[in-house]
Formats: C-alpha cells, structure tokens, sequence
C-alpha cells in the first residue's frame, strides 16, 4: 500500500473511535458531577464525591469483589472444561466426534444469549428436565432450586464463554504439529505426561488469551444475572443499572461505570502480561537451546 | 408496568439507536397530523392500540407506538432528546411521572379546561402535569391446583406452607410497594419502613425470585415454578386465556396505583392533549378495562365484571406519597439488596 492513502483509509476507524470514546468521556465526566436533587440530571460542583462514596462503601466494594471472584471461578472452570472439549475436537481420530463436537459448540455460539438463558430456565426450572431425572434416579427427594439463585448464574454463564474459550484454544492445538506429540510418545512419555508437558505448555499463549476473553464476558454480564438470578444475583453491572434507574442518580452511576472499567482494564492488562512474559520466556528458552 | 428484561438489557442501546434514526428520519419522514406515544409494548398491544384506532378514526390524528420496557428506560429515551423530543405523550408509573416532571423544560403542564373528561375523573387521578391513563391494585394471583388451601388475605403469605413458592416484586418494581404493603401490615408505615423490612425477610424463605419483569413472573408462575405473585391483577388475564388455572384477590391493604400520562414540551401539544383526553374518554376507558383489565380513571366507566370482582373496595385501598416514595427509593433498594434479596 502506497503510504499517501494511509490517513483517508484511516479516517472512517478514527470517527468511529472518536464517537465511542468521547461518547464515553462524556460520561466520564458527568462522574465528577452532583446528582440534581429529586431528578434525574446532574449538576456542578466538580469533584471526587462519587468515587469516594463508591471506594467507601462496603456494600459497593463487596459487589465489586464478588463480581470478580465470580467471573474467576468462571474463567477457571472455562479452562477446566473448555480445554479437554477443544483438546478432542482437534485431535480425536473419529472425524464424527470431531465434526459433531464442533458443530455443537458452533450452533451454541451463534445462538442468542436471552435464548439460552430461557432454555436453562425450562432446563433447571423446578419441574424441568434435570429435576425430573434427578427425582426419577431417586438422588434427591425434592426439587433441587438450581435457577434463581447463583447456581444458576453460573452454569448459564458457562455455557455461554465455553465456545469462546474452547474456539481460541482449538484452533492452538490444531497448530501444533501432530509429530511433537509423537516424537514425546517415542521418546517414552505416556499420553497424560505427553499432554501435560507438551501440548498444554505449547498452547499457554491461547489458554491465557482464551481466559482474558472469557473474564471480560463474565465480568461484565448482565442479562444472565437478571434473568436466572431471581433477584438474588448482583454483578457490578447491576450495581451500575440500579444507580442509574432506581436511584436516578447519574453521576454516581458514571463514577460506578469508571472504577469498574478501570479494574476490568487493569485485570485484563495482567492476563497480557502474563501472556507476555510466558512466550517470552519460551523465546529465550528457545535461543539458549 | 414492567415488560421483558431482555429489552431492558438492551435500553441502552435502543436509547443510542433511537437517537440516531430520529435524527436521521428528520421531520419530513413524520405525516402532519400525527402524534408519537411511548408506552409500555404489551400494553400497547392488549388495548391501547385499540384507542389509538378509534381516536384516529375521530379526530384524523394518526398515533405512532414508541415501546419502552420499563417507564425508567422511556425515560431515559425521553431525556437524550431532550432538546426536540420526537414523543408526544409518555405513558410512565405514576412515581416516576411525579418525579420526572419537576422537569418543567421537558414536560408541559396539561390544564384541566382542555380536558373534556376531567370532571369525571376519580379522585387523585390527575396531577399538575400527569393524567392517569388507569390504575391497579397490587394483588396476590395463584393457582388454585398447585397450593394446599385457598389464600385469604396477605398474612397467610408467610405461612411455611409456602416454602419456595413465592415471587414478589422487588424494590424498583411497583414502587417499593411490597415493601410497604409489609410494613403496613405491621404496625409501620411510609415513614417507618423498618417492620416492612422485617416482615419481609421473615418472608425469605418463602421466596423463590423476586422479579423486576411481569413477563418473567408471569412465565414462572405458568410453568408452575412459583405458585403464588404478587402483582398486578392484568397478569392474570394472559395466563387464563392460555389455559392455566388462576385465583386472583386484592386483600387490604390494597396498594393502588396508577399508570400515567404526561404532556412532552412538542410543537404538537394540542393534538397530543386531544389524545389524552380520548383516552379518558368512556369508549377508551371500556376498551381499558376490558381489554387491559386495568380499573379505568372515568367515574362513569364501570369495570368489566370479570375485573370488578378483583379489584379491592374503596375501603381497603391504600396509596402513598409519591414524593416520599421517590425521596426514599434509592435507599430502600441498597438496604433490600443487601438484607432481603441475598
């Protein structure tokens, strides 16, 4: 590409970034303002009110904290179970398991989250199917309350990052060339020693790309906890809909938004660094061999 | 009224995009007589449809719907065109409307002489700035198949019978009245909510969701998860035409209130006030009551029997001040957050 196109073909990028961000700024701002008494609206003086009221109360930073433990245990059962999923769908001998895992996961990511969460709802429901089959193998006496509550939440949430996870490392282990893996079985390590001391460190980079990806979706839901929650759940974003539609109050909302933000940047800048730091230290590995 | 979370959840969005179309559509693309109404989407469909028909058949004026899933996302809507509202009339909670239209640059007051049916209104029915459209008690529904005895009156809410099998509204939903309704019934009132929060964590154990979406209580109460809600008696109407056994009574005290109207600040007031007043109109109040099941505001109107017999005497009805409701609510939310809904 010739350089004098570059700005022109940049052009559309930059508006489109500018509108999004100063959007935000925006809203940035109005976190330094002051409720306008008895309706919505804000107005002056400046200052740091609403981050302070925020950063001193308990109630909020315990959402916050468990907003983050929360989207953790996610991400970690993501891994858990998202890595063995990918693991098959790359490397099973039978094309049929491959092909139908695959297409499983596919159709489960391409279909709406509000459609899945009403399917869990008539799944886990008191009378659903997994009630039924946990009373009719005789497991349990009563319904089990599995939605309404964070369990729910929960199995919900991970249904939903699964694919995104398990789609980042597949297409890592893919990439990795069958004859490593043959040439460790050669050279006498068992499959569980095979899989753990050489796919699974080969494709760290993904596994971590793969988790920042799934902690940013479970950071930031919102739909799952309101739908299967029963009233109960209350991520961060939550929080920040109640200030702004029960209480009204839009600069302590914005000034809510913007701690969050910052956590959730500050939490994902890590997952890179991390990132960063282990394919650095493959590469120097690698120049010392 | 509420309507589906998942458009809740996608307000914030629909507010952006909203904004953009309008301001993309521009005033050529809006015919010369015809007016914009935000209102609740299922209500809108129920009846309100129905009296925008026959009000255009009337009068010539044609009625744009405008959906909104909550009054407090209308609202929202309202506020980011807030300097060339392309809506005419808002429909909104009543507490809301009280607190939205000390707003004086974006909602005008609508005067009684340009009101033909202002004189048969009920009583509290219109304010400075907000007409009401209709008004509801908070009730109890259940299904008579699935509990063991007949409920009676709320008291019999907290039997341990019920375990697991309630869903009352939460905070933000109704105003705060569930909480109220509680304190109530022990000895408290709106200046002493503290037995109301009492009485309902006592009722925890009971509850199996507290919901913010009538949709989504009504669906829980369908498919057997809860067997008794506390709303409003128009969630009844859907359910029964489905098929699915339904009880509804309105025990004292009997929460009351009203769904609104307000007048936006637009170069279309006076065929937007023309609307307003059609909907008080007797024709529009029938259609309401019927169609809706919602108690119409025009004192000649009776309810439709099947409502009558759900609606509470006029002496078990309660109401409250608005404006202490809309003072407290914020906090009354955070502390049920954090003690009852756990």
């Amino acid at each position: 590409m010739r350089g004098g196109a570059m700005p022109l073909l940049m052009l559309p990028m930059a508006v489109l970034m500018a509108l999004f961000f100063g959007a935000f700024a925006v809203f940035g701002f109005v976190s330094f303002l002051q409720p306008a008494s008895g309706m919505p609206g804000y107005q002056g003086p400046l200052g740091l009110s609403n981050y302070l009221r925020f950063l001193t109360d308990p109630a909020a930073l315990a959402i916050l904290g468990e907003t983050i433990v929360f989207a953790i245990v996610v991400t970690l059962a993501s891994i858990l179970l998202g890595y063995p999923l990918a693991y098959i769908m790359a490397r099973s001998p039978y094309r049929v398991v491959r092909s139908l895992l695959l297409g499983a996961l596919v159709l489960t990511f391409l279909s709406g989250s509000i459609n899945r969460a009403y399917g869990w709802l008539i799944l886990l429901g008191r009378r659903g199917v997994v009630n039924d089959a946990l009373l009719a193998l005789g497991l349990v006496d009563r319904p089990v309350a599995l939605v309404y509550n964070w369990t729910g939440v929960f199995i919900a949430l991970l249904h939903f990052t699964l694919p995104y996870f398990a789609l980042t490392v597949f297409g890592s282990i893919r990439s990795v060339p069958v004859q490593v893996e043959e040439a460790a079985r050669d050279l006498g390590a068992g499959p569980l020693s095979t899989f753990f001391r050489i796919t699974v460190p080969i494709t760290v980079p993904a596994i971590i790309s793969g988790a920042a990806l799934v902690f940013s979706l479970a950071i930031s839901a919102f739909a799952f906890p309101l739908l299967l929650g029963g009233g109960r759940v209350r991520l961060i974003s939550n929080y920040i809909y109640d200030q702004l539609f029960v209480a009204f109050n839009l600069p302590f909302a914005a000034a809510s938004s913007t701690i969050f933000l910052v956590v959730a940047i500050a939490t994902l800048c890590a997952f890179f660094w991390l990132e960063g730091a282990v394919t650095r230290r493959r590469a120097a590995k690698r120049g010392a061999a | 009224m509420m309507q589906s979370i998942l458009r809740k959840s996608a307000s914030a969005l629909a507010v952006a995009a909203f904004g953009l179309v309008s301001a993309f559509a521009g005033p050529a693309a809006a015919a010369d007589k015809a007016i914009t109404v935000q209102a609740w989407g299922t209500t809108w469909e129920q009846g309100l449809q129905e009296v925008a028909d026959g009000f255009e058949k009337e009068t010539g004026i044609h009625v744009v719907p405008v959906t909104q899933s909550g009054s407090s996302d209308g609202l929202a809507r309202l506020q980011s065109m807030a300097d060339a509202p392309k809506i005419d009339v808002w429909f909104s909670t009543s507490s809301l409307a009280a607190r939205a239209t000390a707003d004086r640059k974006l909602f005008a007051p609508i005067p009684a002489d340009k009101l033909s049916n202002a004189k048969d209104l009920i009583d509290g029915a219109r304010m400075d700035a907000y007409v009401a459209a209709y008004y509801y008690p908070l009730s109890i529904i259940y299904r008579p198949s699935l509990v063991k005895k007949p409920i009676a009156g709320w008291k019999d809410l907290w039997d341990p019978a019920f375990k697991d099998s309630l869903a009352t509204p939460d905070v933000e939903t109704y105003a705060g009245r569930m909480l109220l309704v509680a304190a109530l019934l022990n000895g408290g009132s709106i200046d002493n909510v503290e037995p109301g929060f009492k009485a309902w964590k006592e009722l925890r154990p009971n509850i199996a969701m507290f919901y913010g979406s009538d949709s989504d209580s009504r669906r829980a109460l369908a498919q057997g998860e809860v067997t008794v809600l506390v709303g409003p008696p128009s969630q009844a109407a859907p359910l029964r035409t489905d098929g699915v056994d339904v009880a509804v009574l309105s025990p004292k005290p009997a929460p009351v209130m009203f769904d609104v109207m307000t007048l936006v600040n637009t170069p279309k007031q006076d065929m937007a006030l023309k609307f307003i007043d059609y909907v008080l109109s007797p024709k529009a109040q029938e259609i309401i009551s019927t169609k809706i099941d919602m108690g119409p505001v025009n004192k000649s109107v009776k309810p439709s029997p099947a409502l009558a017999a759900v609606l509470p005497a006029v002496a078990d009805q309660v109401s409250f001040d608005e404006a202490k409701v809309n003072a407290d609510i914020g906090t009354w939310n955070e502390r049920f957050k954090a003690e009852i809904a756990r």
